[in-house]
């Protein structure tokens, strides 16, 4: 990413790393499938809780 | 004299761009205040819910709502604000007849991708606006998310936070607020502060769930007769009453137009969403009525703290749609009535088996349908929007804009809620319920030195 510009009193315009490039595109889409891979990853863990309580055993909530 | 009259006409230019840099500085700054006074909504939200929670399921409660509003924030960035830009016609994604609508319109100022929706030099408005419209889809979350606690799995309380405020409210605001709106426009539906388009739609998507959800164990006993399930910590759940209240003031002040800008209804006066004319005082006069209204009135029938809290946030809701227009005795009255019917209607829900645990369908839903239909008696006659020509506020415009949030909010929580539920992602385990969710899933405990515990048929 990065860019070529090199004063920032002659700047316009959207200053983000990746304007105007396929870049924008990219982090959206990794930060969609962090919010997914999250709900995934929480889920499994809820519903473990759930039937671990069901079986009567420890329930691991997390690093204490 | 040619000489002296070019250096006045260059001073006068000077003048004017150093005029219109104060007032973008201004414009900008206004929206960017309102969304930390928003966030102190969720402050309210969260000490309203973990206090209204059993001992046993206070940080799971506090989780879910910490969550709702985590979520809101991407997911309202992915797509929540492309659907305010795009549907405001309808399903079509056409244009509508202010331009600033439709697909195309969407595609260019609200994707996620493009340069408005990042740091931009050029744009002082596109992110503050953004920023205001996500901390409005979150208390749409909120308001669901309290009247679910106690039962409801994490994940799946994300998932319909998700759709509710990154999708139906967002259809409700792009039909009932946006000045493309087809409510607006075809018929004169006039929602200035949001009693139908956030609060009616949260409130009864809310209910979708609970009739999916059901209630907590131990909430009803087998004849139907309701048991009183308390909250551990009343004066924390009063205190983030008067919180959300607080956050209101922002929420409200988002609701309008600074004038001078490009965007702007007028250059030289505020507006309201609709390009009616407002004034802070407006807002000044008419909260403040509705609230001690709505207090009083919960006070006469209930002389309980938290309805009368809840009576308050009640007053304002059934006042907002006519905030911008309302004589301020008559917003008085308005919310003085709002929180009278409040636990009557609370009762009427519950004797029905709905367990709702801090009676958001109710405070939300209900009143907030209340204030949107009423609205149309006072203020028929008004212009709903501004313009020559503009339709006018109407009983039976008011009635379809209700029915359609009704819907709107309803719908949706229940279908997806029904879906969560044939996946085994809508309520707890049994076992994890009856125990506290708080063991079930959360590595800290509230209370490490411990508070006497509460006494309950359900514990």
């Amino acid at each position: 990413m990065g860019s070529a510009f090199s004063d920032w009193a002659l700047f316009e315009g959207p200053l983000y790393m990746g304007a105007n490039s396929s870049w924008e595109v990219i982090w959206t889409i990794v930060a969609a499938l962090c919010c997914v891979i999250a709900l995934v990853v929480g889920s499994r863990h809820e519903l473990d809780a759930y039937k671990r309580m069901k079986e009567g055993k420890d329930v691991d909530s997390g690093p204490l | 004299m040619e000489e002296q009259i070019a250096e006045l006409a260059a001073k006068i230019a000077e003048l004017e761009a150093s005029s219109a840099v104060t007032n973008t500085m201004f414009a900008e700054t206004y929206y960017y205040l309102t969304i930390p006074l928003m966030i102190i909504i969720h402050a309210g939200f969260l000490a309203y819910e973990m206090g209204a929670s059993r001992l046993k399921n206070v940080l799971a409660s506090g989780v879910k709502n910490i969550l709702a509003f985590a979520f809101m924030v991407p997911t309202f960035y992915f797509f929540g604000w492309w659907i305010y830009w795009a549907f405001p016609t309808g399903i079509t994604l056409s244009a509508g007849p202010n331009g600033i609508s439709g697909l195309e319109y969407a595609n260019s100022i609200a994707a996620p991708w493009v340069e408005y929706m990042g740091p931009n030099i050029a744009d002082n408005a596109s992110g503050v606006f953004w920023g205001a419209f996500a901390l409005f889809a979150a208390t749409t979350a909120s308001i669901m998310s309290g009247a679910v606690i106690e039962r409801i799995q994490v994940v799946g309380f994300v998932i319909l936070a998700i759709v509710l405020g990154s999708f139906a409210w967002v259809v409700a605001a792009a039909w009932g607020w946006h000045a493309d709106g087809w409510l607006v426009t075809q018929w004169g539906v006039h929602d200035f502060g949001a009693a139908g388009l956030v609060h009616a739609v949260a409130g009864f998507f809310a209910l979708g769930v609970l009739i999916n959800l059901g209630p907590r164990i131990g909430k009803f006993n087998a004849d139907g007769s309701a048991n009183h399930i308390g909250a551990h910590n009343l004066p924390f759940t009063v205190t983030g009453l008067m919180l959300i209240i607080v956050g209101f003031w922002g929420f409200l002040m988002a609701c309008l137009i600074v004038p001078g800008e490009a965007w702007s209804w007028y250059p030289d006066k505020f507006s309201t969403i609709y390009g009616t004319p407002i004034t802070l005082s407006s807002l000044s006069f008419n909260i403040l009525m509705g609230f001690a209204g709505g207090i009083i009135g919960a006070w006469m029938v209930t002389r309980d703290p938290f309805w009368m809290m809840s009576g308050g946030l009640a007053g304002i809701i059934a006042c907002a749609s006519g905030l911008d227009i309302y004589w301020p005795p008559l917003a008085f009255a308005m919310g003085f009535a709002g929180g009278a019917i409040l636990k009557p209607c609370a009762a009427f829900l519950e004797k029905r088996g709905i367990d709702d645990a801090v009676g958001a369908v109710t405070v939300h839903g209900t009143i907030g349908l209340f204030g949107l239909i009423m609205l149309g008696i006072w203020g028929a006659g008004y212009p709903a929007l501004q313009g020559e020509g503009a339709p006018t506020v109407s009983l039976i415009g008011q009635i379809v804009g209700a029915i359609t949030f009704f819907l709107l909010g309803f719908v949706p929580g229940y279908v997806v809620s029904l879906i969560l539920k044939m996946c085994g992602l809508l309520r707890v385990g049994e076992e994890a319920e009856i125990e506290g969710l708080d063991t079930a899933k959360v590595p800290v405990a509230a209370y490490p030195e411990g508070i006497g515990a509460s006494a309950h048929p359900a514990e």
